[in-house]
């Protein structure tokens, strides 16, 4: 089964079209980057596929799951880590990880069992009594990826998840992403085009709301004759826009 | 029932661990309450006799309930924390009620607060207290309703200095400071109108222990509960669609 499936999936914002009858697959398990500009759709796309905006137009499936007639249980099966660390600063590391646990239904018991094995997975366990606020803005990160990840999401959408973050921090971050491969399917967001391309399996490049490219690394490159990956996105977004003009 | 109430215990522990809460909420109403009465023993004032300064300044209280709304409420926007909300499998009705319940038992923690500091300067101990707490409880509730409102308005930096306004409002037209009968004409008609004459009002009148008045000032606050209340649930859902 695939684990997302978009068919003309559209968002409009009055005359703007944000997000343009995007056709995509990803299948269950898959690392897939979405790349783009400021403005390409990325976030819109990953907004609409885990229920936060409805699309203007299209259809679109989590785990098979209708986002118009199956609202909820495509909800229940995905997870959002959005660009902003979007913690409770006043409630502790632990205690944040309880709460979202407990927002999808889990029992007080289960979710603390959850929240003490992701605190040792995310080597925040000696911080576990710190008030969220206190924290480093990588361990923040940290926190908010484990927040999405307690409640076991079969989708994990990551907006921008190292965004604002030194290099150090971004790489213990990349690692822990990197463990999660093949436990869910991971949809990255990022204008890190080295974060897309070390991580994923698979990249869609989206420019002006329209999904530009899409193939491996290697394959984008080969594509667009471009001997860096780099050169190959530029290649997908300039070319479009000179089209345009 | 289990979402919304683990929401709401997020949304007691939040407020009462920012110092704000006790700066604002608890320690400027006590400490007006303080200089008000000092003053009264040198220079005795109608309006500063505690059994009216009690039930206003408990009732003023009240007001930074809403302000400690709109700052969560706006900073969970600013935060995305919003967004995580709205992603899960909450209904709207779950964390709006989340927000608004943890609000009333802070706010009658605060109005004990007072009037335990006014038995100090006189206030005698009855159950009137106990009365005139219930009695600002739909007070209470208007003031978490303005606070949902503008949580969901305004930005995280708009909120603190809008809200202070309401705070303004609350002790200036609330009938703490001065009588709007006194002044009469259209500013007492205003003051009738809105709902902060009728929170002390209500209070003040267990005290006078005149039930009709209590209920004649408790009806308005009931109807602009209900307003602001069906406001923010309608701007919440729309907040929930655009984002």
């Amino acid at each position: 089964m695939n684990a997302i499936e978009t068919e003309k999936l559209t968002k409009c914002f009055r005359d703007r079209r944000a997000v343009d009858a995007l056709d995509l697959t990803v299948g269950a398990g898959e690392f897939f980057a979405l790349l783009g500009q400021n403005g390409a759709g990325k976030t819109t796309t990953i907004r609409m596929l885990s229920g936060l905006l409805a699309p203007t137009d299209g259809e679109a499936f989590i785990m098979g799951n209708s986002i118009h007639t199956a609202a909820d249980a495509a909800k229940a099966c995905c997870n959002i880590s959005p660009q902003e660390t979007a913690v409770a600063e006043n409630l502790t590391v632990k205690e944040n990880l309880v709460l979202v646990a407990r927002l999808y239904g889990v029992e007080k018991t289960a979710a603390e069992h959850s929240a003490e094995t992701l605190l040792a997975e995310f080597g925040l366990e000696e911080r576990a009594a710190s008030r969220a606020k206190t924290l480093s803005g990588g361990m923040k990160r940290r926190l908010s990826i484990a927040m999405a990840l307690i409640t076991e999401p079969k989708v994990l959408f990551l907006d921008e998840p190292t965004l604002g973050l030194d290099v150090r921090a971004r790489r213990e971050l990349w690692k822990m992403i990197t463990a999660l491969k093949g436990k869910m399917t991971l949809v990255l967001t990022t204008h890190y085009l080295e974060e897309a391309e070390a991580l994923s399996d698979r990249i869609g490049i989206m420019h002006k709301g329209r999904l530009a490219a899409l193939g491996t690394a290697y394959e984008l490159c080969a594509e667009a004759g471009a001997e860096t990956f780099e050169d190959a996105f530029l290649y997908f977004t300039e070319e479009e826009s000179e089209e345009t003009i | 029932m289990k979402r919304m109430l683990a929401f709401a215990l997020r949304v007691a522990k939040e407020t009462l661990r920012d110092p704000v809460t006790l700066i604002f909420g608890v320690g400027l109403p006590v400490a007006l309450l303080v200089l008000m009465s000092i003053i009264q023993r040198s220079v005795p004032v109608e309006i500063f006799a505690i059994s009216r300064l009690a039930p206003g300044m408990a009732a003023f209280s009240l007001a930074f309930t809403a302000m400690f709304a709109a700052i969560l409420i706006s900073k969970d926007k600013s935060t995305s924390f919003l967004l995580r909300v709205f992603a899960s499998p909450m209904r709207p009705w779950e964390y709006i009620l989340g927000y608004a319940l943890p609000m009333l038992p802070i706010g009658t923690m605060q109005c004990a607060v007072c009037f335990a500091a006014a038995l100090c300067f006189g206030l005698p101990f009855s159950g009137k207290l106990l009365l005139a707490v219930l009695a600002l409880l739909p007070a209470a509730a208007v003031y978490v309703s303005f606070g949902l409102l503008f949580g969901v308005l305004l930005t995280d930096k708009q909120a603190a200095p809008v809200s202070s306004i309401l705070v303004q409002c609350a002790a200036l037209l609330g009938g703490i400071w001065f009588d709007p009968v006194l002044i009469g004409g259209a500013f007492e008609t205003v003051c009738d109108v809105l709902p902060f004459v009728h929170a002390a009002g209500a209070a003040a009148a267990v005290f006078a222990g005149d039930g009709a008045a209590v209920i004649s000032h408790i009806l308005p606050l009931f109807g602009w509960t209900a307003v602001l209340f069906a406001a923010a649930v309608f701007l919440f859902r729309r907040k929930m669609r655009a984002d």
